[in-house]
């Protein structure tokens, strides 16, 4: 069987990796070094996975790993059970999201509490299945599902707030004319 | 099912599609094309997912980031297969092993003498090591553990990361290294920090990263120590050396029982804040 190229894996997984890194790191060189590292352990490691369809799990898996492993967690994320964690959600529509920059929703993203942060992540980075985040955290199903839910009410709490201070800020010349 | 199971379970569901066919989604999206409200929240869920996922990916990635990975696979252990697995021309190997014998008899006549393990020797080694980026490795160093090495366009990696000053000594002082060093003064409260236990020479010596802004790799300065026993000439206590060179600055120091190191970017004023 061909193997991937080298070149071809990181030119397919670099950027979703770097911006889950930088998700789970909150700082750009971390997530650079996270990212790099990675790729290391792929090429002195990887060739001992034998099925390659799985090279995108077995990424983001080493990365999350490398990640737990810098902050030398010692502390188990408590367990969720599947329960209603529906509640009344602040006002945020598509198209008070669709106004904010990258940057903006990006920061948002990284002020939910860090348990959530991961599959919230992996879900957005579109190509991660409940399945496939919960192979990469290493969590049971109902774990994944359980903190995508409150991880999407936090952020849809955080995301209104940015909206609310955007809509504070009042270009100077606007203020002015008022 | 009731409603607010089956939103619970279809938060888990991809804006794209591509779960549709998932049994574990069945139930819930049938309870959807039947519940209006239910309708309702999904299609409005599913436009808040796919907008928030359109701005996670457009978030920049650095230009560099890609040549980086790209260029560390040329000093990584990419995966080579061993010699019995590739297929070698007898008389190919038969040339190889002749040369091979003729060149370290050869090495072993002339090699030049080792040269001294001194000060000027110290200073040169690390300066290349830390000063001239990845893949500059001196013949004579390398680092101790496997799980360090490795180089990357911003640093080398580093055996722990702590933005704890304490929670460094700990590490070092656990893993062979010097967790008794004195930080210089205007390194106490680094934005982040990184240490790495190597060996220079047969000697143990002590690496430590100190991010001091934002700017990387500018904001990074680095000090190494090494018993000044391990030397046959360190700096006399209260007289540091500087050495200005490139766009780097190293300044040695002797301390108690033991020699440090400072290389950082700039001239030596710029240097001598940390001090």
């Amino acid at each position: 069987m061909d193997e991937p190229d080298f070149d071809q894996i990181v030119s397919d997984y670099y950027q979703p990796l770097y911006r889950f890194a930088l998700s789970l790191a909150e700082r750009e060189s971390e997530a650079c070094d996270l990212t790099q590292q990675t790729f290391f352990l792929w090429a002195s490691k990887g060739q001992q996975l034998r099925d390659r369809s799985k090279i995108k799990s077995w990424l983001f898996t080493t990365l999350h790993r490398e990640f737990l492993g810098s902050r030398r967690r010692t502390t188990r994320f408590p367990h969720h059970e599947i329960e209603s964690v529906e509640r009344e959600l602040p006002p945020v529509t598509p198209a008070t999201v669709n106004e904010m920059d990258a940057a903006t929703v990006m920061q948002a993203l990284m002020s939910v509490d860090e348990v959530y942060r991961a599959p919230l992540m992996l879900f957005y980075l579109e190509d991660h299945s409940y399945l496939e985040i919960a192979a990469v955290l290493e969590v049971p199903i109902g774990t994944v599902m359980s903190r995508l839910a409150r991880g999407k009410t936090q952020l849809r709490g955080l995301l209104a707030d940015s909206g609310a201070e955007e809509r504070k800020i009042v270009p100077l010349d606007l203020r002015q004319a008022i | 099912m009731n409603n607010d199971e089956a939103k619970f379970i279809l938060r888990a569901y991809r804006p794209g599609g591509q779960d549709a066919a998932d049994p574990q989604f069945t139930e819930a999206l049938a309870q959807a094309r039947r519940d209006p409200e239910l309708a309702r929240w999904l299609a409005e869920q599913t436009a808040l997912d796919t907008v928030i996922g359109g701005k996670i990916q457009s978030v920049p990635v650095p230009a560099d980031l890609k040549a980086s990975i790209l260029a560390a696979r040329n000093i990584v252990p990419l995966r080579q297969r061993s010699w019995w697995q590739r297929s070698i021309h007898p008389v190919a190997a038969a040339a190889s092993l002749a040369v091979t014998f003729a060149t370290v008899g050869y090495l072993a006549l002339h090699e030049p003498p080792e040269p001294t393990a001194d000060l000027a020797r110290f200073t040169q080694d690390i300066t290349d090591y830390l000063g001239k980026g990845y893949g500059v490795l001196p013949r004579h160093a390398h680092l101790a553990t496997t799980d360090a090495s490795y180089f990357g366009s911003q640093s080398y990696r580093m055996n722990y990361r702590s933005p704890n000053l304490d929670d460094i000594r700990q590490w070092l002082a656990a893993n062979g290294g010097h967790g008794e060093f004195v930080s210089p003064t205007g390194l106490k409260k680094p934005l982040n920090l990184g240490c790495g236990v190597m060996d220079w020479r047969g000697r143990r010596i002590t690496l430590i990263a100190f991010q001091t802004g934002r700017t990387l790799p500018q904001d990074k300065v680095h000090l190494v120590i090494i018993n000044s026993s391990d030397l046959p000439d360190p700096p006399a206590r209260g007289q540091p050396r500087f050495n200005e060179g490139g766009d780097w600055t190293t300044v040695a120091w002797s301390d108690g029982s033991l020699t440090y190191f400072l290389l950082a970017p700039g001239d030596r004023q710029a240097v001598g804040k940390y001090l």
